[in-house]
C-alpha cells in the first residue's frame, strides 16, 4: 500500500513537473509604434500565418523558395540549446543572442535594458557598421567581422573563441531574422496602413515582399565593385601622417564635413546638435514630452538618445583601425544622423577619399591611436 | 579547504560518539559539494546544461562508462558529464555520511544528513527532469536547491567537526544576547539566499521575458548588497561584543569577507558579461573594454561570484544552526 502510494506521488509529482513545461518561444508580432487594439485578430492571423508559411517557426525555421539562405547552417543556429544525438550543436542564436537581441530579433530580448544603446533591432534590416553604401545591406564579412570583434563601449560581446563554422551560422540566421522582419514590415504595411483585401495572394507577398528582400540582400554580394568599399590607406611616413592630420585638423572644421555640429570643436561629443536619435528611436519622440510619453506605450524600449562619438575617449563601437573609421566616415553610421561623406553611385560624396583618409587619421590622433607610420597597405581592394 | 567557522563551540555535541572518521567523511562530502557547485555554475555559464539529450544515460552509455574519447572531445560534454559524475559521487557520499551519521546517537545529525540525501536527490531529479523536458523552470529550482544542499552539508560538517573542540570556558552568553546573535544570523542568511535566487533568475532568463524583469532582479541585488553591507557594518561596530562573540569571531570575519569578495566579484562579473554600465561608459568611467563571450574571464568570474555567494550563505547558515544549539 505504502510503496503503491509513493509510487502514484512520484508519478503525479514528475506529471506536475513535466506540464509544467514552458511553452516553446514564438516569434512575436511587430506592432512597435502602432497601437495593439487597432490590429484585428483576422489581421494577426493573416500576417502570422503567411510569415509562418515562409519562413517556419523559431523552433522549426523554413527558408522560402527563391531565397538564397543556407537551411542547414539556420536550422542549426535555430531551436533550443543543446546537442542531437549525434552530438551536433544546435540552438546557437539562443544561446549567444537571444537574451539580448530576443528570439524574434526585435532587440528587446529580456537583457535590452542594460545596455546603451541598445541591442539591434534586426527587422529593419538596418546595420550600422557596414562597407556597404549608403541603403544596401550589409556584406556576410560585415556581419561576421562584427560577431569576431564585437562592438567596443557596449554590450555586444566578441564571439573570436567561436569556431567559424559556428559564427557562419549565427550571420544566416541573424540574415533570416532581418530578412523576416522586413517581410513583416511589408505585410504590415500591406494590411494594415493600405487596407488589402484579406486573404492576402501569398503569390504576389512572395514575389513583392519576400524575394523583394532577399534580393536586397544579394545586391552586395552579387556586384561588390558597385556597391561595397574597401578601404585603402595612403602609405606614409611619421611626416607624412602628420601632415594629414593637420590637414584632417582643418576638415574637421570646414562647412563641408560639418563634424563639429555634432561632436563639438574639439571632438569630445558635445557638439550644438546633442538631441539626436537613431532610426529606432525617432519614431518614439514626439514634438512635446507629453507625446513622447504617450508614444512610449506603443513601443517595447524606451526612448534612448544618441550621443555623437567623444573621440578623447578612444572608444570606436566600429572598430578602432584606420580602415574601420575611414568606411564610418565615407559610408556614415546607417540609420543614425551620421552622414556619409563620401561618393556613391551616382551621387558626389562631400569629401573625397583622400581628405576622408585625412579626417581618418586626425580622429585617431584625438583618440591617441594614430599609427607611427603606415607602411604597406592591408587590403587587397581597389581605392574606391 | 578550511571550515568555515571551525572555532563555534557547541556545547551539546561536545561529548557524543562521532568519529574521526565519519568527520574526515563529512568534510570530503563538504569538498565534493563544492566541486560539484563550482562545476554547476560553470556548466551554466558556459550554456552546456543540455548538451547531453538523455538521461541517465549520457549519449547510451551508463554513468562511469562513456568512453574518455567521447568526454573530452567537446569542451561543453567534457563539463556537463563531469557534472554528472559528481553529482553522483556526491549522492553516495551523501549516503554514507547519512548511514554513518545513523549508527550515532545523534538526532540533528542524523536528520541534517538525511535532509542532505534527499536535496541531492532532489537535485539529480530536477537536473534529469530538466535535461529531458527542456523546461527553464526546472534548472532554475534546480540552481535555487543546490545551494541549500551544500549550506546543509556545510552545517554538518561543521558542528560534526566541533565534537573534537574543548567547550568554551567562557561565561554562556546571556539568552537576549544569544537571541539578538540569532535574529541577526538569520537575517544575512535570508539575504544571501535571496542572492542566490535573484542569481539564479538572471542566470536562466527565458528569451521571451520582458525586459524590465531582469532590471528589476539587478537592481533588488544591488539592494540586498546595500542592506548586507549595513548589516555587517552594524555588527561590526554597533553590535554589543558579547553579541559579537556569540556570532563567532571567526564567523563574523568569514563573512565579512566573503561579502566583500562577492560584491567585487559581482561587479567583475557583471563587467565581464555586459561591459560598463552605460552611465559609466558616457563619462564618469571611461575604459575601452570588450566583452568576449565564453571567454576565460567571463567563465571564472562569473562562476566565482556565484561560488562565493554559496559560500557565503553556507557561513551564515552555519551561525543560524550554531547559535539554535546554543539555546
Amino acid at each position: 500500500m505504502g510503496r503503491h502510494l509513493s509510487l502514484s506521488v512520484i508519478v503525479a509529482v514528475l506529471g506536475i513537473l513535466t506540464c509544467s513545461c514552458s511553452p516553446s518561444p514564438q516569434f512575436r508580432l511587430n506592432t512597435e509604434g502602432r497601437d495593439p487594439a487597432t490590429i484585428s485578430p483576422a489581421q494577426r492571423e493573416a500576417i502570422s500565418s503567411l510569415l509562418t508559411d515562409f519562413f517556419g517557426t523559431p523552433d522549426q525555421p523554413t527558408v522560402p523558395r527563391g531565397v538564397t539562405l543556407s537551411l542547414d547552417d539556420i536550422t542549426k543556429a535555430a531551436g533550443p540549446v543543446g546537442r542531437d544525438l549525434r552530438k551536433v550543436e544546435r540552438g546557437l542564436y539562443r544561446k549567444y543572442c537571444a537574451a539580448c537581441h530576443g528570439i524574434t530579433g526585435d532587440g528587446a530580448g529580456p537583457f535590452a535594458l542594460f545596455f546603451d544603446p541598445y541591442p539591434r533591432d534586426f527587422r529593419k534590416g538596418v546595420f550600422k557598421y557596414t562597407s556597404t553604401v549608403l541603403g544596401a545591406k550589409p556584406t556576410t564579412e560585415d556581419l561576421e567581422k562584427i560577431l569576431r570583434n564585437g562592438m567596443p563601449g557596449t554590450g555586444m560581446p566578441s564571439y573570436k573563441l567561436l569556431p567559424d563554422r559556428d559564427i557562419r551560422r549565427l550571420v544566416e540566421y541573424v540574415k533570416y531574422l532581418s530578412m523576416r522582419g522586413e517581410t513583416e514590415l511589408y505585410l504590415l504595411r500591406l494590411v494594415l496602413d493600405e487596407n488589402e483585401l484579406l486573404p492576402l495572394n501569398k503569390q504576389s507577398v512572395l514575389e513583392d515582399g519576400v524575394l523583394a528582400v532577399a534580393e536586397s540582400w544579394q545586391l552586395p554580394q552579387s556586384d561588390p565593385d558597385a556597391w561595397v568599399v574597401k578601404p585603402r590607406p595612403p602609405i606614409l611616413t611619421t611626416d607624412g601622417l602628420k601632415a594629414a592630420v593637420e590637414r584632417g585638423r582643418e576638415l574637421y572644421r570646414d562647412r563641408r564635413a560639418k563634424c563639429a555640429t555634432c561632436h563639438g570643436p574639439e571632438g569630445r561629443g558635445d557638439g550644438e546638435q546633442w538631441d539626436l536619435y537613431d532610426d529606432w528611436n525617432t519614431p518614439k519622440k514626439g514634438v512635446t514630452e507629453q507625446q513622447t510619453r504617450d508614444l512610449a506605450r506603443r513601443f517595447t524600449l524606451p526612448i534612448q538618445r544618441l550621443r555623437p562619438r567623444n573621440f578623447h575617449q578612444g572608444i570606436f563601437h566600429g572598430g578602432d583601425a584606420p580602415e574601420d573609421i575611414y568606411l564610418r566616415i565615407y559610408l556614415g553610421i546607417k540609420g543614425t544622423p551620421m552622414p556619409a561623406a563620401g561618393p556613391a553611385p551616382g551621387v558626389p560624396g562631400v569629401l573625397t577619399p583622400d581628405e576622408i583618409w585625412d579626417l581618418t587619421f586626425y580622429v585617431l590622433s584625438l583618440a591617441g591611436k594614430l599609427p607611427q607610420e603606415i607602411t604597406k597597405n592591408p587590403s587587397d581592394g581597389a581605392s574606391p | 579547504m578550511k571550515a568555515p567557522d571551525s572555532s563555534i563551540n557547541v556545547q551539546k555535541t561536545f561529548s557524543l560518539p562521532v568519529t574521526n572518521w565519519t568527520c574526515r567523511l563529512v568534510w570530503t562530502l563538504w569538498g565534493v559539494a563544492l566541486v560539484l557547485m563550482a562545476l554547476g555554475h560553470t556548466v551554466t555559464t558556459y550554456g552546456a546544461g543540455m548538451v547531453i539529450p538523455d538521461w541517465p544515460t549520457t549519449y547510451g552509455h551508463l554513468p562511469f562508462l562513456l568512453p574518455p574519447k567521447e568526454w573530452f572531445e567537446h569542451w561543453d560534454i567534457f563539463l556537463a558529464y563531469s557534472h554528472r559524475l559528481v553529482a553522483i559521487i556526491s549522492g553516495l557520499l551523501s549516503l554514507v555520511v547519512a548511514a554513518a551519521f545513523w549508527r550515532t546517537r545523534q538526532n540533528l545529525h542524523k536528520w541534517l544528513a538525511t535532509a542532505a540525501v534527499f536535496l541531492v536527490c532532489l537535485q539529480v531529479a530536477l537536473g534529469g527532469l530538466r535535461v529531458l523536458t527542456g523546461d527553464l523552470l526546472l534548472v532554475t529550482i534546480h540552481a535555487c536547491t543546490g545551494p541549500v544542499y551544500f549550506g546543509l552539508v556545510t552545517v554538518l560538517a561543521v558542528i560534526a567537526g566541533s565534537h573534537r573542540k574543548r567547550p568554551s570556558l567562557d561565561e554562556p552568553s546571556p539568552v537576549k544576547t544569544r537571541k539578538r546573535a540569532s535574529v541577526v544570523s538569520i537575517f544575512v542568511a535570508s539575504l544571501a539566499y535571496l542572492q542566490l535566487v535573484l542569481i539564479a533568475q538572471l542566470r536562466h532568463v527565458s528569451p521571451q521575458l520582458i525586459p524590465t524583469a531582469p532590471l528589476v532582479i539587478v537592481w533588488a541585488q544591488v539592494i540586498i548588497w546595500g542592506i548586507l553591507g549595513a548589516v555587517i557594518l552594524g555588527i561590526c561596530l554597533f553590535l554589543p561584543g558579547s553579541c559579537r562573540a556569540a556570532l563567532g569571531r571567526m564567523g563574523l570575519w568569514l563573512i565579512s569577507g566573503l561579502y566583500m569578495v562577492n560584491v567585487l566579484l559581482g561587479i567583475l562579473a557583471w563587467i565581464v558579461n555586459f561591459n560598463l554600465p552605460p552611465r559609466f561608459a558616457h563619462g564618469v568611467l571611461t575604459v575601452e573594454y570588450t566583452v568576449v563571450q565564453a571567454g576565460a574571464a567571463q567563465a571564472v568570474l562569473t562562476t566565482a561570484f556565484v561560488l562565493v555567494t554559496s559560500l557565503l550563505f553556507a557561513t551564515s547558515l552555519v551561525l543560524v544552526v550554531s547559535n539554535w544549539l546554543r539555546e
